[in-house]
């Protein structure tokens, strides 16, 4: 049942491969961001879970390729990216149509439908986005990671990783036209 | 002015720019209103960015933890992580127990053992030190005790051997001295010694899973001997820490809080901490310090206590003075952020007018002044904002000022700066002012509102502005004094009552720039205040008066002037002669008893005067002199 890998990587710290608790201690730092990334990337509350759970899953199986547990959350985030990018490439065009589709008439008054009606814009916008683009503009924005910090997670170098922030900003706040229903 | 550009606004709200180049974003934006709207542009669609990704339920952790290991314990062929060895040192300790409680039991009795035997050993050791050493065996075996009361858990590793008996370290037992009451590890014991156990048992917390009580008193003793190791080690402390703080009990989460706290690399745990017991994270901060400065993190956790829409009212308000007591560039651009919320939350309800004095009241004096300049030009927050900007203004003027004139670039702000200004006498504020609307005159309507909002003070304020400074700014802040007091009656009589206490100058300034038809109401009560000052202000006002072109008023005045000498009359009417008409001037030479001899002195005095450069034209001088003369010399 043990999978013995020596030789092949140096040894992960003691408490952390095969314990649940210690495994459990890191999830919990880094299930928020985790979590909402794969909203981000996927559109729905359902499609992230799901993929968050094969994240973890892969994470608790590969915790032995962890070196350094202070690296946990950037490498979850990492795995979560591409489970999100496989779980894209298997859902269906019509799909996404839906998922992304705005919200029907609010029942609020004129201020929260307003609001609602902007963060539907949004987030359609940023479905349509590239998936590195979208990830990249939330890692940095959401998560408020350092370029240092996102660019291993989307494999990138650090420029690069600007560089795709400030282009999804740009497509962003294009795509929302010139009022952008913001002020 | 030149505008931010787009990379350069972008650079700023994505935080990328570095200490000078912040600054100077910054100082631009402070003064310039179009790029504020830029900027609260993209503030808005971050905000819009972060809200549209949604939050996550409370519990969502646990719940994909629990599938996580459903899943599992359900299918046993996923259960098994791919594990490398561990060390061997290890894994014999660990093998020779069955689990952690176990572990911590066995280690500090063996911890005890060692300790006594070393001690029994050597033959220096004082009385003293060995009653230490017992002391320290009896603590740790007491607490190895405790911690094989609590139910072991299950081994994950089948290579495991069977827990050993929990009651093994029986025998270290009985060597201890009699139970008394728990003290702490190292509140007796020989320094040196308590180092070495310090060291040896921070060693072993790295591999051992420690229950947080008694993790919490060994960090207690010795936090920085403790957390060293385990830094050394990769432990990963933040999360330990942050396990604690956020999930240990009443007695050890402030103390998790407190190592945290002494800690700058771990603010996060702080940050974590803030959203589950944010008033005890806010007590903390308040007492000791935030590392603002260097956690993003935290700032940002700050920041979402700070707002009052997301919480507690009370502990936003404690959340927005730390962040705003802070001057640092981080904490500024967060208080900034914080102060265009309060504004709008103002807008949208009274009780965000409190909030957003109390924010001023507090954020750094450039970003409060700023701020209260441009929320008080609305009607709502006009009184608020002004009682807290006068407040600001007043505390620290010598540093306020200068700070206002000199980020006063954009016209709209000088309006409520100059309001301010006359409303509190601080004319003298007026001139860099008045430069700026020079360059840019804006809104004539704006000074006319002025007058007509702040009364007689105000109008005091202005017509000082208007009589002392110079310019084309000037000029037309005295005009539109003029045209609001020619609508203003009663204004008009109030101001020129308070004028004609300061004596003529102001007064006949004053009069000068009203419409001829008002100069003589205004000039009545300097010399109804005046009327015994005939050398000095009574016969200036006079002078006035004749000067102006309503030689009628000035002789009915003279009527009220019975102090007023023959011979000053005459020289008033020798000084005027150039506009008071030629029966005025005998009106004059009538009042003065017709003397020859005063006309002729007063006609010398007076004609040196002319002399001097006043000389009237000729075509109305010589009539006035020969008639003048065919009076006197008959």
């Amino acid at each position: 049942m043990t999978t013995i890998a020596s030789g092949r990587r140096d040894p992960p710290p003691a408490s952390l491969a095969g314990d649940r608790a210690a495994f459990s201690e890191l999830v919990r730092a880094a299930h928020g961001a985790a979590r909402s990334l794969a909203t981000r990337l996927l559109g729905n509350a359902d499609d992230a879970d799901d993929a968050l759970q094969d994240a973890l899953l892969k994470a608790w199986h590969g915790l032995a390729g962890l070196r350094d547990p202070a690296g946990f959350r950037g490498w979850l985030l990492r795995i979560v990216y591409h489970q999100c990018l496989d779980a894209r490439r298997r859902r269906s065009t019509r799909q996404r149509y839906e998922l992304a589709s705005p919200p029907t008439r609010p029942v609020e008054g004129p201020d929260r439908s307003a609001q609602r009606e902007l963060l539907a814009r949004v987030r359609l916008v940023m479905d349509e986005l590239p998936p590195k683009q979208a990830a990249a503009l939330h890692l940095r924005v959401h998560e408020q990671l350092e370029y240092s910090e996102l660019a291993p997670i989307l494999g990138l170098t650090p420029a690069s990783a600007r560089v795709y922030v400030v282009k999804a900003r740009r497509a962003l706040r294009a795509r929302l036209g010139p009022d952008g229903g913001l002020s | 002015m030149t505008h931010l550009g787009e990379r350069r606004l972008e650079q700023y709200v994505l935080d990328e720019l570095d200490g000078p180049r912040r600054d100077a974003v910054e100082a631009h934006l402070a003064t310039c209103a179009a790029c504020r709207q830029r900027l609260a542009d993209e503030r808005a669609l971050d905000e819009a960015l972060v809200l549209s990704a949604g939050t996550a339920p409370a519990d969502a952790a646990e719940r994909s933890l629990a599938q996580l290991w459903a899943t599992l314990d359900a299918e046993p062929a996923l259960a098994a992580p791919a594990l490398t060895p561990r060390p061997a040192a290890r894994r014999g300790r660990r093998a020779a127990l069955a689990g952690p409680w176990l572990s911590v039991a066995a280690l500090l009795v063996v911890t005890a053992t060692l300790v006594l035997w070393h001690a029994g050993d050597d033959s220096s050791s004082t009385p003293r030190a060995v009653d230490a050493e017992r002391e320290t065996a009896r603590v740790h075996t007491d607490a190895a005790d405790a911690a094989s009361e609590r139910p072991a858990e299950p081994s994950l590793d089948p290579g495991e051997a069977q827990p050993s008996e929990p009651r093994a370290a029986r025998p270290a037992t009985e060597r201890a001295p009699p139970p008394a009451p728990a003290v702490l590890p190292g509140a007796s014991l020989d320094p040196l010694r308590l180092e070495s156990l310090r060291s040896e048992l921070a060693a072993d917390l790295t591999a051992l899973e420690l229950p947080a009580d008694l993790l919490g008193e060994a960090l207690t003793a010795a936090a920085e001997p403790v957390l060293a190791p385990l830094r050394r080690q990769a432990w990963p402390v933040d999360a330990l820490l942050r396990s604690l703080a956020l999930e240990g009990d009443a007695a050890v989460a402030p103390l998790a809080l407190r190592l945290a706290q002494a800690d700058p690399s771990l603010a996060s745990v702080l940050a974590a901490a803030l959203d589950l017991r944010p008033a005890e994270v806010l007590g903390l901060l308040e007492r000791d310090g935030a590392p603002l400065a260097r956690s993003t993190s935290l700032l940002r956790g700050l920041e979402r206590v700070a707002d009052p829409r997301l919480g507690d009212p009370a502990l936003a308000g404690r959340a927005q003075r730390l962040i705003a007591s802070r001057d640092d560039a981080r904490a500024r651009a967060a208080t900034a952020r914080l102060l265009d919320r309060a504004v709008d939350a103002a807008r949208a309800a009274p009780a965000g007018v409190t909030c957003l004095a109390d924010l001023t009241r507090h954020a750094p004096l450039d970003l409060a002044l700023t701020t209260l300049l441009r929320a008080g030009r609305e009607q709502a927050l006009r009184d608020t904002c002004r009682a807290v900007f006068q407040d600001r203004v007043m505390a620290d003027p010598e540093q306020a000022l200068p700070l206002l004139v000199e980020r006063l670039e954009d016209r709209g702000q000088v309006d409520p700066l100059l309001s301010f200004c006359v409303g509190t006498g601080l004319e003298g504020l007026a001139a860099p002012l008045l430069a700026r609307l020079e360059a840019d005159p804006g809104d004539d309507g704006v000074l006319a509102t002025l007058v007509d909002l702040g009364g007689v003070e105000v109008a005091l304020g202005l017509h000082r502005i208007g009589s002392d400074e110079q310019g084309r700014a000037a000029k037309r802040l005295s005009e539109s004094l003029q045209l609001v007091l020619a609508g203003e009656a009663e204004l008009l009589e109030r101001l020129s009552l308070r004028l004609a206490d300061e004596g003529s100058a102001r007064l006949v300034a004053l009069a000068e720039q009203l419409p001829a038809e008002l100069r003589g109401v205004a000039l009545r009560h300097g010399l109804d205040r005046w009327r015994d000052d005939a050398g000095g202000h009574g016969a200036a006002l006079l002078t006035a008066l004749a000067r102006l072109g309503r030689p009628a008023d000035g002789l009915a005045l003279l009527e009220q002037l019975p102090s007023l000498a023959g011979s000053d009359l005459l020289a008033l009417a020798w000084t005027t002669a150039a506009r008071l008409e030629r029966d005025a001037a005998l009106v004059a030479y009538g009042r003065a008893g017709g003397d020859p001899q005063r006309l002729a002195a007063a006609s010398r005095a007076s004609g040196r005067r002319l002399a001097a450069g006043r000389r009237p034209p000729a075509s109305l001088l010589d009539p006035l002199a020969r008639d003048l003369a065919r009076l006197a010399l008959p």
